[in-house]
């Protein structure tokens, strides 16, 4: 099944490693992503501050493009991995589908350059799609270089599951760990995973941001405990969130002491690993860091017959 | 982020209400909110107060009130220009628009990590457009205050 793709502003730039390694993910599990036809900009979380009702029209273009693209079909799913275009999408979507002054105003906006948004298309994030239409059994099925014993600290981060999730539990989500669970890894426990690293568009990170200490230290204090809980990697669902832990590592050592030398990279980096996707595919020559200790096979051996002898016993 | 916050979400939302609203259109809390939707998710009333900070930074843009140095306002005015010049966003050249116009000094501090992430293929120094940046803009120009787009 081939499914509606919007790539967003980052997947020429930072989030250039997390398309490659999806796209590479998706056809690898037999799935296609076609991107939308002159897709523009969602609005991240800045535009909402111009205007709501252009920011929701931001979005809805891009829907109106993509069901004109699939005349056809009753219900069209739009791909959108950057955590932030995910929560703008459906937001707009949600906004659209409750009707009232703002939708018509929005959907009459659209008419001026004849487009329209009938809501067939519906925002979902390639976890969601991974998770519930793929499948952990598919999934593990493909599996051909296991996890085995990785530990893996699965962030969420704010926007894919605040203040909507329509596939996980927005408190404790759990879709990442029972992704990488059902690849023979281990994830860590770990309570921070849905707490802001700062680096939303809006803050912008160390770098443009508001508050480039405020952002830092958020992000140093997500790093240091997991790497306390034994985190061998972080994985992210968002350009924004994963650049700004994985770049500013040099700078938190020197306002916080210690190096951390954390591995912070894209989930679909991980997962494509495991389908033994090789590594140029997944973007990894792309990352400042990418370091995960060494799998012996002596190790698997001894692990999967104590686990026979467990089973036998 | 509330521990940057002069005023948490909650009580910016009540002065905006019936405190104190200039007070809140003037603190400095407002900019630190990076939407995380924290205060959305976690209030036992549901109210949408993440919603309510936009519509009190959008305010203070519109009072030009908000405090000098920070760059989040002229970021949001940016980030609206290239969408509307270009229909999408271009990372590289956002970011050194935004340090010409806000922190100079900061593009040298920040080179070296720019140039990092140009050598890893992962910043691109192309301006991205899409292909009928008209029609986004005459979509977004049919709901301006001032073009009747108001009910």
């Amino acid at each position: 099944m081939s499914y509606a793709y919007f790539p967003g502003c980052g997947s020429t730039g930072t989030g250039r490693p997390y398309e490659e390694s999806l796209v590479a993910v998706f056809q690898a599990l037999g799935s296609g992503l076609d991107a939308i036809d002159d897709w523009n900009c969602c609005g991240a979380t800045a535009y909402p501050t111009i205007d709501p009702a252009q920011a929701t029209a931001l979005c809805a273009r891009n829907f109106a493009l993509a069901e004109r693209a699939h005349p056809e079909a009753k219900q069209l799913d739009v791909v959108a991995p950057c955590a932030g275009c995910y929560r703008a999408l459906l937001k707009a979507e949600k906004a659209m589908a409750e009707g009232g002054v703002l939708a018509e105003r929005v959907s009459n906006a659209l008419g001026t350059a004849g487009l329209s948004y009938d809501g067939r298309a519906q925002p979902r994030h390639p976890l969601d799609v991974l998770v519930n239409d793929i499948g952990l059994e598919a999934i593990a099925a493909a599996t051909v270089r296991p996890l085995q014993g990785l530990r893996v600290a699965c962030y969420y981060g704010c926007l894919l599951v605040r203040p909507y999730a329509p596939f996980d539990d927005p408190y404790e989500p759990t879709s990442m760990e029972r992704l990488f669970r059902a690849m023979g890894a281990e994830p860590i426990d770990w309570p921070l995973r849905t707490r802001c690293c700062g680096g939303s568009c809006y803050c912008g990170g160390p770098i443009v941001g508001a508050l480039p200490e405020a952002t830092l230290d958020l992000s140093h204090t997500l790093l240091e405990d997991a790497k306390k809980r034994g985190a061998d990697v972080v994985v992210t669902t968002c350009p924004l969130c994963q650049f700004n832990l994985e770049g500013f590592q040099s700078q938190m050592a020197r306002t916080f002491g210690a190096r951390l030398d954390v591995t912070v990279g894209f989930f679909s980096q991980l997962l494509g690993l495991a389908l033994g996707i090789e590594d140029r595919k997944l973007g990894i020559q792309r990352m400042f860091r990418w370091k995960l200790p060494e799998q012996s096979p002596k190790d698997h051996l001894t692990k999967e017959s104590k686990e026979k002898v467990v089973v036998d016993a | 982020m509330t521990d940057y916050m002069e005023y948490s979400p909650h009580v910016l939302n009540a002065l905006r209400l019936g405190g104190d609203y200039e007070e809140a259109l003037i603190s400095r809390a407002i900019w630190a909110c990076t939407s995380c939707y924290a205060c959305t998710l976690y209030c036992p009333k549901k109210i949408p107060i993440t919603d309510a900070i936009y519509t009190l930074k959008r305010a203070a843009m519109q009072a030009g009130v908000y405090p000098k140095h920070f760059v989040t306002p002229t970021l949001v005015r940016e980030f609206a220009h290239f969408v509307h010049e270009s229909g999408r966003n271009s990372e590289a050249w956002m970011s050194i628009r935004l340090y010409l116009k806000t922190r100079p000094s900061q593009l040298l501090r920040y080179g070296p990590l720019g140039l990092r992430l140009v050598l890893r293929g992962r910043m691109s120094l192309r301006r991205e457009r899409i292909h009928r940046p008209d029609e986004l803009r005459r979509v977004l120009d049919a709901l301006e205050v001032n073009a009747g787009g108001r009910p």
